[in-house]
């Protein structure tokens, strides 16, 4: 569906992207994840035609378009500001790219209610000025403004980041749920890696201009490929020379566990390595509790499930077990 | 704090307040805007004829007569006409140094914003310099043309041209500033909706600028009616220079000066109130707000077809020459000495700094024909000390 090859992109002397290389299919939803400056943007704007990469191809449906003008890509953009017309109405900036397209007026009205109707949009709400929406509303329009035109793809840039947490997950199902409704290929930017991990059926995970992994969100959390992306998606707890030595594992090499594989006061089995370790803190999130525990000389995060009978203390003694399977080592 | 000052041996203190505040607002509402108003009404009403007789319809007279309306009808005229070539030179400027990629963009600026530093006199004066009946480029064209009228520069084109580019100065603070309160976002989701630059320009640019457009063509509009310095050293009859000609009159020259003069001030505020009330309901309307929360800073649009390009580039530096003509004018003449000056002809060897810096005193002729003496290290120092602290403030103002 889009694919591009090799992609080099340079902002003067500082070279943003070197050498991406990326395939999305079609219908998927792909997102693009990374740190702030990771070159996640640059590269969707490459692909929406904004920038033009110093070197390398994007390929859309099997066309070479890395030198056609942003109008003709038929790509759908929803910005993170949403980038509503401020003068007109809600109608009006749905019907903006219609008109541009110089459709027939009844054709126009037709599609304007179709996609109303798809993204829960109302009469009412239709005849208002933008800026009478709420945040969630604002962003329906959005997404109604990008996909009445019929693009190949839509590309979405953060579009959840100026909202409210509550808001932000809803919006998040719906959003999920339309993509899927409309069937329409999907390229997501985001730094939230919940965001990424929920919505996405691949993730291209970026950092300092390079893509680090491209995954599913089982393999880019449970089988990270690199150090960076351990650390971004998730949280780890490095191992120190304690728990390796006991492990066994090579000292030439830097290792990690996720904090919910860590075992805390569970039955031996054979291969895990267990020591003794005492409860330093704790942390209550209601459905899952937190744990700083000092073990075998450092002190390991771990997360376990809150069942309301096994909840440990400060300063209370625990056996800590870590199988060798779970341990992620670069 | 509150309690003790309301009760001290039994005075509420804040009724005191109160009261010596409500007499004061009393007393100069009254003083200085609704008496001098009656009165002059009550003049206007009340003029008696040549007989002494109380004529109420003696206003009416004093309308048509000494050729009134035609002051009413030329101020008028500039007025709009202003509004059409401020409005077209105005969005010109910002569209050129703000939203269109030209070459040496921050020089522009700096040229368009020249009229932010001095007044309406000075810079007649500095167009006078070149255009006007002795002036340099009329001298040179009257020696290739030796027919041509030397005084082509007066009356209501010459008044337009100046202050046309005078009054560009608001475009170039606040439409400046409209235009860079747009979120880029707009600009990019319609292009890549499918909209070309310049349907964008008309179609997502302009009418966000709208509000303070129509703020802007109000107060061009009020400028043009009331205008005073340009029509009065450029000969045109309109009302501001007749109210003051009128008002220094005597009846001895003519039929009730100062009665006319007065009738002329309050069809100029007549105007002046309707246009200013009705910039305030429109602006109670709301200005469009903004949706965007996370605003992307405006990026300039190259102009992709290079005849156009060209044509806007040329239209920029014409524009530049004629901002800083005055300018450069008044710079180069600073140098010479007075009878250069009165002269308007450029003699590079009667050039020194001396001049410049006006240490030497001048004496010159007032237009009562008095003979009066200015001292140049006073008046040279602080004019040329604000032309210098005007060119850093729009240094500073173009970054």
């Amino acid at each position: 569906m889009i694919k591009l090859t090799d992609i080099v992109v340079k902002f003067d002397d500082f070279e943003a992207l070197h050498n991406i290389n990326v395939h999305v299919k079609e219908g998927e939803f792909f997102t693009f994840l990374g740190p702030s400056g990771c070159g996640k943007t640059t590269t969707l704007r490459t692909i929406t035609g904004f920038i033009e990469p110093v070197s390398g191809t994007v390929s859309m449906q099997g066309r070479d378009i890395t030198h056609v003008p942003i109008e003709k890509r038929n790509i759908g953009i929803v910005f993170q500001s949403y980038a509503l017309f401020p003068t007109m109405t809600v109608h009006d900036n749905i019907a903006f790219g219609l008109k541009i397209k110089k459709l027939p007026k009844n054709e126009i009205e037709e599609k304007i209610k179709t996609i109303a109707r798809k993204v829960d949009l109302s009469d009412e709400q239709l005849a208002k000025a933008v800026s009478q929406l709420s945040g969630g509303q604002q962003q329906r329009v959005a997404i109604a403004r990008a996909l009445v035109t019929e693009p190949a793809i839509i590309c979405m840039d953060e579009p959840l980041s100026n909202l409210d947490a509550k808001l932000r997950v809803q919006l998040r199902n719906e959003l999920k749920k339309m993509q899927r409704e409309f069937g329409i290929t999907t390229i997501y930017v985001t730094h939230d890696q919940e965001e990424a991990l929920t919505l996405s059926d691949r993730i291209a995970v970026f950092n300092k201009g390079y893509i680090e992994q491209i995954g599913t969100p089982n393999e880019v959390y449970n089988h990270s490929k690199t150090e960076f992306v351990a650390n971004f998606i998730g949280d780890i707890n490095p191992l120190g020379e304690g728990v390796v030595k006991g492990l066994g594992l090579p000292a030439d090499k830097h290792h990690f566990i996720r904090l919910e594989r860590v075992r805390v006061n569970r039955p031996k089995d054979d291969d895990v390595f267990q020591t003794d370790g005492v409860i330093e803190n704790r942390e209550y999130y209601g459905l899952y509790i937190k744990y700083y525990i000092n073990t075998a000389g450092q002190t390991i995060k771990v997360i376990e499930k809150n069942d309301g009978i096994n909840i440990y203390e400060p300063g209370e003694h625990v056996a800590v077990g870590i199988h060798p399977q779970d341990v992620m080592s670069y | 704090m509150q309690q003790t000052l309301k009760k001290k041996g039994g005075l509420d203190l804040s009724l005191i307040w109160k009261v010596f505040g409500g007499a004061l607002f009393v007393y100069l509402f009254l003083g200085f805007m609704v008496l001098p108003c009656l009165n002059t009404l009550t003049s206007i009403f009340t003029t008696k004829d040549a007989a002494g007789n109380m004529d109420p319809m003696a206003v009416i007279r004093f309308f048509f007569a000494g050729n009134m309306p035609s002051f009413v009808i030329n101020s008028l005229k500039l007025a709009v006409s202003l509004v059409v070539t401020v409005n077209v030179v105005g969005i010109s400027i910002v569209l050129l140094t703000e939203y269109f990629d030209i070459k040496g963009a921050k020089i522009l600026r700096l040229g368009y914003m020249t009229t932010l530093i001095y007044s309406g006199v000075a810079l007649v004066t500095g167009y006078q310099f070149l255009y006007d009946s002795n002036g340099m480029l009329t001298q040179w064209l009257s020696g290739v043309f030796p027919g041509m009228n030397r005084q082509w520069f007066s009356g209501f084109n010459a008044v337009l041209f100046t202050m046309t580019f005078a009054c560009t100065s608001n475009h170039a603070l606040f439409l400046r500033n409209a235009i860079r309160g747009i979120d880029y976002n707009t600009v990019e989701a319609a292009r890549n909706m499918g909209a070309k630059p310049f349907k964008v320009l008309l179609k997502v640019v302009m009418p966000t600028l709208l509000p303070t457009l129509f703020s802007l063509t109000v107060m061009t509009f009020i400028t043009g009616l009331c205008a005073m310095s340009a029509p009065t050293l450029l000969g045109y009859n309109s009302i501001n220079p007749e109210i003051v000609r009128l008002a220094g009159s005597s009846v001895a020259d003519e039929a009730f000066p100062q009665a006319r003069a007065a009738l002329l001030s309050i069809i100029l505020a007549l105007f002046t109130i309707v246009l200013l009330t009705t910039l305030n309901h429109y602006e109670r309307k709301g200005h469009y707000l903004s949706v965007s929360k996370t605003k992307a800073k405006l990026v300039k649009q190259k102009i992709q077809n290079p005849v156009w390009n060209v044509v806007a580039h040329i239209y920029a530096y014409v524009l530049f020459i004629i901002y800083m003509t005055p300018v450069a004018m008044i710079v180069l003449f600073s140098f010479q000495n007075w009878p250069a000056i009165r002269a308007k002809s450029l003699n590079v060897s009667s050039w020194t700094l001396i001049n410049f810096f006006g240490t030497q005193d001048y004496s010159y002729t007032t237009s009562r024909g008095k003979q009066r003496l200015r001292e140049g290290v006073i008046s040279g120092v602080f004019s040329n000390a604000d032309t210098v602290g005007g060119i850093r403030l729009s240094f500073v103002l173009s970054r």
